[in-house]
């Protein structure tokens, strides 16, 4: 049995039998040992989603370091599993961003309707590093995870497109 | 010529039977008629014998409680039957309307397949068949409540203790005979996937009787649907079922559409059409592939298994994960396909071709193989009678399919053929599938050498949301921005029916909707459902080697069976 | 991510002699997973994700419907109360050291279906050991899960 095929031409027996003994070898050790060297522990699957661990909502923030956010309640009333809370209480009139803002993140489904529903650009679907998450009250995350954590262009937050200035703001009445 | 045809039919129940025309649409796909409850056995055995309807495809409940008054109706409940004639391709929709306390009579006598659909309307209404069987279907045995009646609370929840014991009161064994043992393939088990539960009453090496229970997968989806707006009901259509991922949310918004009576641009058309097509090949596969895992013929199963890879890996490249399709709207698609992904797919083509040939040199002219299937064989008569359509009605020799006699979309432009069996056994269901996939991947390559161009989205601004761009700048889009998504999709007061064929046959969707935003009641018709109802007649008589593989030969599903 | 830390003593490394520290090192090495149920993330698509998994770790896992050979049952899709009794006797046949994987936003939390028939907690009927989230959960998330049993850190004696 010859493993290599450039051997069919060599013209020496012994030369093929050493070689094929030495291949072999290489082969036994590599896949009882697996010491081989440049192989650690690899991510599963072959496909192109190596990269990706969950995707969740991030908010995004205005040039001065605020949250974009102005409390409309469109995003609460869209999610499909119920997995966002929000404590706005007068902001809802003046369009600032809410006190509290919070996201299960062991019921988001990843869907997206959130960033398309939103009129502002306050909010978008990002992939986050959960791994740190040890217990189930600590997947509760408020808005200094979504908004400042560290993948987010280093602590300072995704700028949104749209500007203090620039904004229009929004009647109520249009928000039956 | 369906027209005249059907004013014919209506008219000649009309002058036998003195039954009430309120409520036909003429022109439509499906027409209504209203008959009183006295009369439906009378009625329902003319349109079989005379008229051809032979086939039955669903009865449905409705509770009418908030519907308002209509022709002069003011009982509670209404039952809704549809039958389908093979030769006209015509569907005809038959209702009734009961109050709380009366009784209709089952119609088993003159189709046996109504069975299990009475039980269930028995199970989440209340509505009493006589001579129907009183059993729970759907929710478990110590349910208490009716699950969709309009006001039963949908969070209200009932604990299970003890599994159902293997009872069946109206099967008497003769004394003297052969000892009887019922063995259970229970729900953990590799036949079902755990999620179905098949009872087997053996006597010798024979089976005698079988039954299946299930319910096990039962998520509530049908009374989800009736709180929950149009476009948010998508996320939930999207995750109804792992087998053929694209189809389900192709027939809600293609059902929608219908209700508001819009058209979508071409290129959404050929798009949807072709995940449509990449779902049945992946669906086919899987059903081989479980196939010849029952047979325990490995070399079959890693060849399959090399080729279910290769289609995930298309998948995931257009969506991101290989499961779920996020991306279709009412109205068309929210984002286009890219450019190289046409060329990549146009490269797994040719690939997927030449190793298709492979495969199937390796089944079909495999010994083993053939011998292990050459059971559970269905005569035509019986496979029509009992419910069937799709792959499993085509191997008993049969030509129907929706895309040939019913075209939607591009289906009739393309060409394409269909496969037809001869014996009905379970090598022809085999045979039917896998010629089936050749003739996808055709329509494929046909699809996208003449792809249209042009946008994927309609551009209505009553149903489709305005570009972001413009949101963020001008005042007057922000404004339709927030007035959709608070007002919502809003039909009008309408009833429809649409279908489109699956891998598994033909999948359905019964709406009703009463002009505001939420759709009033909402019906699923699995194509799983009659092989599940039927295995009592069918797997009798057979060995019990063979179970298995002829379960597994008919492809049954029950994320989407159970809803 | 885990629940609160339940390992006893008996499966520390430092307490264990040679044939103690050879039976841990085979046990990690060797899985026998029992997937319980379907969903949308179906059963076929994780066994898929975890042979992958498995041969770039050179782990052998090895697939069974026998709760006898069992040491660590899968959860997928969404648990309704008629599938309980059975999810319980499944798991009391189980023999010890076991684990238990909730896989999918459906089982953790209920998810997006909570109606008349789905469970939302399921650590009221079964221990829960690991649970990861996600729908469907992503194949990096799923491999480090199973590193983290396979290094010992879940799992009851």
């Amino acid at each position: 049995m010859i493993l290599s095929k450039g051997l069919y031409n060599s013209y020496s027996y012994f030369r093929v039998f050493f070689k094929s003994t030495i291949n072999l070898l290489f082969l036994f050790f590599k896949l009882v040992f697996s010491l081989w060297p440049g192989r650690g522990k690899s991510g599963a699957g072959g496909t192109s989603q190596k990269t990706t661990n969950l995707i969740i909502p991030s908010l995004k923030v205005t040039k001065k370091g605020r949250l974009r956010c102005i409390s409309c309640g469109l995003c609460l009333k869209y999610c499909p599993c119920h997995c966002i809370k929000m404590d706005a209480g007068e902001a809802f009139e003046v369009n600032t961003p809410p006190d509290i803002f919070e996201i299960d993140l062991l019921k988001c489904i990843g869907c997206g309707y959130c960033e398309e529903v939103c009129p502002v650009d306050a909010i978008v679907m990002r992939d986050a590093q959960v791994f740190d998450l040890q217990y189930r009250e600590e997947f509760l995350v408020s808005q200094i995870f979504l908004a400042f954590r560290k993948d987010l262009e280093g602590n300072k937050g995704i700028v949104s497109k749209v500007e203090d200035d620039q904004r229009i703001p929004i009647e109520v009445e249009w928000l039956r | 010529m369906s027209a005249k045809k059907h004013e014919s039919v209506c008219f000649d129940l009309y002058n036998k039977l003195n039954v009430d025309l309120g409520g036909i649409t003429l022109g439509l796909e499906s027409e209504f008629l209203v008959i009183i409850p006295d009369q439906i056995v009378s009625a329902i055995k003319m349109i079989k014998d005379d008229y051809g309807y032979i086939q039955l495809i669903d009865i449905c409940g409705v509770d009418c409680m908030y519907l308002g008054k209509k022709s002069g109706n003011e009982k509670r409940f209404c039952v809704v039957y549809n039958f389908l004639n093979l030769e006209s391709h015509h569907r005809l929709m038959i209702k009734t309307y009961v109050d709380e306390g009366e009784n209709i009579s089952s119609i088993t006598g003159i189709f046996k397949s109504a069975d299990w659909y009475e039980r269930e309307v028995w199970e989440m209404f209340g509505v009493e068949f006589d001579g129907g069987r009183k059993k729970r279907l759907l929710t478990h045995h110590e349910f208490d409540g009716l699950p969709l009646r309009k006001d039963f609370d949908i969070q209200n929840q009932v604990p299970l203790e003890n599994v159902q014991q293997i009872d069946f009161p109206e099967r008497v064994v003769p004394k003297n005979d052969n000892p009887r043992y019922w063995i259970n393939l229970g729900p953990v088990h590799p036949v079902t996937n755990s999620s179905g539960r098949i009872m087997i009453e053996q006597m010798g090496e024979h089976v005698e009787y079988a039954e299946m229970e299930v319910g096990y997968r039962h998520r509530g989806f049908e009374k989800l649907c009736e709180q929950k707006e149009f476009l948010q009901i998508l996320p939930f259509v999207d995750r109804l079922t792992a087998s053929f991922p694209a189809v389900c949310n192709m027939l809600w918004c293609k059902t929608v559409e219908e209700l508001l009576g819009i058209t979508i641009p071409d290129r959404a058309q050929a798009v949807r059409m072709i995940f449509a097509e990449i779902s049945r090949i992946f669906d086919h596969m899987t059903t081989i592939y479980e196939m010849a895992k029952t047979v325990g013929y490995e070399a079959g199963m890693n060849e399959v298994q090399g080729f279910l890879k290769r289609v995930n890996e298309v998948f995931s490249l257009f969506v991101g994960n290989s499961v779920l399709f996020t991306s279709y709207r009412i109205g068309g698609l929210s984002r286009d396909i890219p450019a190289e992904w046409i060329q990549q797919m146009l490269d797994v083509l040719g690939i997927l071709t030449k190793q298709l040939a492979h495969t199937r040199k390796m089944f079909t002219g495999s010994r083993l193989w053939m011998e292990r299937t050459q059971t559970f064989h269905l005569e035509a008569s019986e496979a029509i009678d009992k419910g069937f359509s799709g792959p499993n009605l085509r191997a008993s020799g049969i030509n129907y399919d929706i895309r040939k006699n019913r075209p939607y979309y591009y289906y009739s432009d393309v060409d394409f053929e269909v496969p037809l069996g001869i014996n009905g056994g379970a090598y022809d269901r085999y045979l039917v599938r896998i010629e089936e996939v050749r003739q996808s991947l055709k329509i494929i390559s046909q699809l996208l050498d003449n792809l249209p161009t042009g946008t994927v989205m309609l551009d209505d601004s009553r149903f489709t949301m305005p570009d972001k761009e413009e949101v963020f700048t001008d005042s007057k889009e922000l404004e339709n921005h927030c007035r959709f998504f608070s007002d919502g999709i809003v039909p009008q007061e309408k009833e429809i029916y649409s279908f489109v064929e699956s891998s598994a046959g033909e999948l359905g969707f019964y709406i009703i909707s009463d002009g505001g935003k939420r759709p009033y009641r909402v019906k699923l018709r699995s194509p799983g459902f009659p092989a599940c109802q039927a295995w009592s007649q069918i797997a009798k008589g057979h060995k019990l080697e063979d179970v298995a593989i002829g379960f597994a030969s008919f492809g049954v599903d029950f994320c989407e069976l159970d809803r | 991510m885990q629940e609160k830390n339940k390992i006893s003593e008996k499966s520390k490394k430092e307490t264990r002699g040679l044939f103690g520290r050879l039976e841990l090192w085979a046990r990690a090495n060797s899985m026998t997973v029992l997937i319980f149920g379907d969903g949308c993330c179906s059963s076929s698509r994780m066994k898929i994700i975890l042979d992958d998994w498995a041969s770039s770790n050179s782990v052998s896992i090895d697939y069974t419907f026998n709760p006898r050979r069992a040491d660590i049952l899968l959860v997928i899709g969404s648990v309704t109360h008629k599938q309980i009794p059975v999810l319980k006797e499944t798991y009391e046949q189980m023999a010890f050291p076991k684990c238990v994987v909730a896989l999918g936003v459906c089982s953790v939390s209920g998810g997006l279906f909570k109606t008349y028939s789905t469970v939302s907690e399921l650590s009221e009927y079964i221990p829960v050991d690991v649970l990861i989230p996600g729908c469907p959960p992503s194949e990096n998330l799923v491999g480090q899960a199973f590193e983290k049993i396979r290094s010992g850190q879940g799992g009851r004696e």
